[in-house]
Formats: C-alpha cells, structure tokens, sequence
C-alpha cells in the first residue's frame, strides 16, 4: 500500500547521503585509505622476504663455494671490507656472513636476524653443492625434488580488508543516523515528512533502507578495490563477494539498530555523540578491526569477543579466507542479530519524533 | 455542506506535564478565507496549529478538517491540507527539483518541478539547495510545496517573519493568489500591519486562550466604540509607506 511512498523515502534520503561529506569520508575515504595502506605494506614486508636472503663473503669470487651461492636463488651477494660487512652483519643488513679461505669456510650469523636462518640453508646447500662438484659426482645418488601445492600465504591485507568493511558498517550504521536523524530533528525536515500522509514506520524505514543501500555500496567499492588492486584473497570468488555483501548487510542492518536508538532517543548532539562514540570506539580498538581478540589478557578478550563487530569480523574472515558458508558462520550472525534485535526493542520504547 | 466550516475546533486543549500550552479554545474557519492567528510568542499559535496539522496530539477536544475527524483519521486529514513550519523543514543536501520530486513522491501525485518552481519564481534556483536560498525564496519555496498535493486548506506558521518589506509583500502577493484559487489559508503572525492587510477574520490568542475572533475591521470598530482613542494625531503615511516608495516592490535577492 505504501510501497511507493517507501521507495520514494528511501531513494531521496539516499541521494541526500551520497552529497554527504562526512558519511563519504568516513564510510569510504578512510576505510579506503587504510586498505591502501596495508595494502602497500604488506607487500613491501612480502617483497623484502622474497628479495631474498643477503649474505656477505669475504675471499675470492671465483671460489666454487661462492659461485654455487652466487647460483642459488633467492640470494644476494654483498662484497664489501671485512669491517663494513661485520658492521652490517650486527645490524641485521646482510643476513649471514661467509669467509672463504682455501677449504675453510666459516659462516658468521647474528641469531637476532630471523632471516640468518635462511641465509645457514643457503650456504649448507651451497657446500654440499660444492662438495659434490668438487668430487667430481655429476649424478648424485640422493636428490630432492620439490613439488608445489596450490596454497596461499595470508597476508595482513587478508586480515585487515574485513576489519576495514566493519569499520565502514559502523561509521554508516551508528554515527550516520544518529548525525541524520538528530539533524532531521533539528531542522524540522522530520516533522514536515511526518506531516505527509506517509506514516512514519515507512519515513523511518526508508531511513534505514538509505544507510542499507549506502553500506552494501561501500562495501562493493572496498572489495573492488581491495581484490583488484591489493590482491584481497576471496575463497570462492564471486560466490564469496555475494556471501560478503549479504554479510555487510546483515552488520549493517544489526548496527543500525544502534544507531536509531541513539539517534531516537537524544534530540541533540551533545548527549548522542558521546553515547555513539561509547559504542563504537571500543569496537575500533578491540572489535577485531586491526588486530585478533587473541592478544588481549583473559578478561579483555572475554570483552572483545562478544563485541558486535568482532561477530561481524569473525564471520567475513571465515567466509573470505576459508570459504565458509551461511551455516558455518551462523553462529555469529546469530549473536550479531541479537544485538540488532535487543537494540530495536529498546529503540522502539525510548524513540522521540522531535 | 458549503456552509460547514473547513476547520472546526472544539474544547482544545494541550498541556506539556503542568504548563497549559493550549487552553480549552473553540473556533471555525470558513471555507476560502485567510484565517489568522495573532497572539505574543508563546500564546499557543503554533502548538494549536501542528494540533490541527495531526503532528501533535491533543490532550482533550475535538478537530475536523473538511468534516474528517482528525483524532480518528489523521491520514485522511494530512492528504487534504498543505503545511508550512516555523523553520526549514527540508534536507540541506538536495536540490529544489529533487526535493519537490520528494515529496510530490511522499503524497503521491505528479508533479512538473519545473513548473512549480517557474509560479514562485524560482525557476533559475531549480539545482541549488535549500540552504543556499535568501529568506524570501525559502519561504517561496516551502509555500510551493505546501500546495503540492492541491490542498483545501493550508497553514503558514509565521511565515513573513524576518523577510524585508518587499519579500514579505511578495508573499502576501502569493498568499492572495492562492487563497483566489479556491484554498482556504490558516497563517500565525504577530506583525498586525500584516494581519489587516491580509486576513479576512482574525483570533487573538493570549495564554493559550482565544480572547477575541472578527474581521480586523470589526475589532478595531469594538475597539473605538469603547471610548478608544490614540492619542498621537492620525498619520496619513507609516515609515513602511516611505520605504516602498523609495525602494520600489520588486523583489531584491542576493
């Protein structure tokens, strides 16, 4: 009956949010910027591993030992004065250090240095490389082949992609309504809408429907970019984007529930915007957004854990990085809808209109 | 069924916890005049007004509007009137047209934005936004969307307040026409000059009361009748008379 009228209260609501500044710099710039940013360092962090191990020699290059290194992949070859390489070696610069002299070969390590590891199985291969070629044996009788499997390594952008989309679902599901509605108070444009014959469920509803249809876009365009710029792993491709997109939508709904019982009950800023940032703040710090639950103390991470947006989190990481499917990540939506639900209940009963 | 007043107002009352906002009044407004509510901030003129409009609830009494009860049929009420408030009343982020496809939307009748804008002469104001319009064009356009959904009646809660004397004879100029075309006019003033020019029959309110209701004409003559007089000698033109002289009618914005 009223279905034309509620198209039309959530189209223009929507468009009026689109020319928004802060609903535009918080549900998309800055998720933006960080999937950017994490982005960018992750495959820095990435491009240092695979740029290889660094190891400093000191003796003549053309020693079989120091060619059969200067042959291994994924090795780098540093020649400088004895004193600089030591220098560098403590400093973590180069990774192992190999003096070569006649058939003594003596490797040097920092144990602080991770990567020296990497650098002790580079030159043992090269020894034993060496060896063999030195004795002359061009058909060893033991020799290891390796064989790949399709696997992926997760990166940080793999975690922090969902915590950035929850990020996003909370900015437009929590702070944009309680901004709006409480504007909407203010300016009299409630009670002029409510002074239409449209009752007003259906001019609240279309509200929501606005923020709805805002969110389910900002997380298209933070997967878009996240997947074809950063290399963002989706399991099962566009069934796993669909999947994330009902999940968004699912947060979205659960946080505006939140978001109109503030936004309803205070008619001014001063006392909503501390009570919006009570609510979200913790959730940006312990709400899975950058980091998981699991390194916070006992109680805090008992605290974490039953946050909405660690639920959200939780179930876009299950879905994203392992192909989980409705019924594995139920569990959580089930928790993140009775948070929704015990917010609506409370909204309806404290809501005012002006 | 002509003779039946188009809003009609018994016993109204409405307190907000112990104040008297609104103090049992009872009044009818005749079909095609212009109705005003005059009345000291704070008398009761708004609060009576958004009671009729269905926005707000009464404590006691009873509303018709074109013979609906308002208390039972607050939807019906709503289709048949048009409504101006006291301030804005629209989003800062759209356009005038969207914001007319908006509510021509939320009333579901067709509308040609262009058109509605060209009669209040906002024609070339079509893709700013609310808030960058003058006083005058926001008072304009809020009376075009007040008539958006061919009212019988609508209400003007003050609207020529803080509008320079040719802004507010532009809207008188408008408010006449519209009341030409048929549609009976509810406005809330306290500029009395305003009032005489304008309305037809006026109520005077005082602490939520109705403390007299008449033509201006009759009240003035109620007045000298018993005994009035103003001691100063009768002018023949007001500082307002010199003003429009000297600056002319037309419209000035921007």
């Amino acid at each position: 009956m009223y279905l034309r009228a509620y198209l039309v209260a959530s189209w223009y609501p929507f468009l009026a949010l689109l020319r928004n500044r802060s609903v535009i710099l918080f549900g998309l710039a800055f998720p933006l910027t960080f999937v950017a940013i994490f982005g960018f360092v992750g495959g820095g962090v990435l491009g240092g591993v695979l740029g290889g191990v660094r190891v400093g020699v000191i003796g003549p290059a053309e020693h079989p030992l120091v060619r059969a290194l200067a042959a291994s992949p994924g090795v780098t070859l540093v020649y400088e004065s004895p004193a600089e390489l030591e220098a560098r070696l403590r400093l973590g610069r180069v990774d192992g250090l190999v003096r070569v002299d006649g058939s003594r070969v003596t490797l040097e390590l920092n144990p602080t240095n991770p990567q020296s590891r990497l650098a002790t199985l580079a030159v043992e291969k090269a020894v034993a490389e060496a060896n063999l070629q030195l004795a002359g044996v061009s058909n060893p009788p033991l020799s290891v082949e390796t064989v790949q499997v399709i696997g992926r390594y997760e990166r940080y952008i793999d975690f922090a992609l969902p915590g950035q989309i929850s990020w996003a679902l909370l900015s437009t599901g929590v702070f944009s309504p309680v901004w709006g509605l409480i504007g909407l108070k203010r300016t009299l444009v409630l009670k002029r809408l409510l002074a239409t014959p449209v009752p007003g469920p259906v001019i609240l509803l279309g509200q929501a429907t606005a923020r709805l249809l805002m969110g389910v876009l900002q997380t298209v365009v933070i997967l878009l970019v996240g997947t074809l710029v950063f290399g963002f792993y989706l399991a099962e491709g566009w069934k796993t984007f669909l999947l994330m997109l009902l999940l968004s939508a699912f947060g979205l709904v659960a946080f505006l529930g939140v978001g109109f019982l503030i936004g309803g009950y205070w008619n001014s800023q001063e006392g909503a915007i501390p009570a919006a940032n009570l609510f979200v703040l913790p959730q940006f710090i312990l709400g899975g957004t950058f980091y998981p639950s699991d390194v916070f103390p006992g109680w805090l991470k008992v605290v974490a854990d039953l946050m909405p947006s660690t639920y959200l989190n939780t179930a876009m990481r299950l879905v994203a990085g392992e192909g989980a499917g409705l019924v594995e990540v139920a569990p959580y939506l089930l928790a993140l809808g009775l948070w929704g639900a015990a917010a609506y209940i409370v909204a309806a009963r404290t809501f005012h209109w002006y | 069924m002509e003779t039946q007043p188009i809003v009609e107002v018994r016993n109204l009352r409405k307190h907000f916890g112990s104040v008297v906002a609104v103090d049992g009044i009872s009044f009818g407004v005749r079909r095609g005049e212009i109705f005003g509510i005059l009345g000291p901030n704070g008398a009761g003129k708004t609060t009576t007004l958004e009671m009729i409009e269905t926005i707000q609830r009464p404590t006691a009494g009873e509303i018709y509007v074109d013979g609906i009860d308002a208390l039972r049929h607050p939807d019906r009420v709503k289709a048949v009137i048009g409504i101006q408030l006291q301030a804005a009343g629209f989003y800062p982020d759209l356009t005038l047209t969207q914001l007319i496809k908006f509510f021509a939307g939320l009333y579901g009748v067709p509308v040609d934005p262009r058109a509605v804008l060209k009669r209040f002469q906002l024609e070339d104001k079509a893709r700013s936004t609310f808030d960058k319009l003058s006083g005058g064009q926001k008072q304009r356009f809020s009376l075009a969307t007040s008539l958006l959904n061919r009212p019988k009646v609508i209400f003007l809660d003050e609207p020529t307040t803080g509008l320079d004397p040719q802004a507010r004879r532009n809207l008188w100029d408008l408010i006449r026409e519209v009341r030409a075309e048929g549609t009976t006019v509810v406005i809330t003033t306290h500029y009395m000059e305003e009032a005489e020019q304008l309305c037809d029959r006026v109520a005077i309110m005082d602490r939520g009361r109705i403390i007299r209701l008449g033509t201006p004409r009759g009240l003035i003559e109620e007045l000298l009748a018993t005994g009035f007089r103003k001691p100063v000698v009768r002018q023949e033109a007001s500082l307002e008379d010199v003003f429009i002289h000297l600056t002319g009618r037309s419209l000035r914005e921007e």
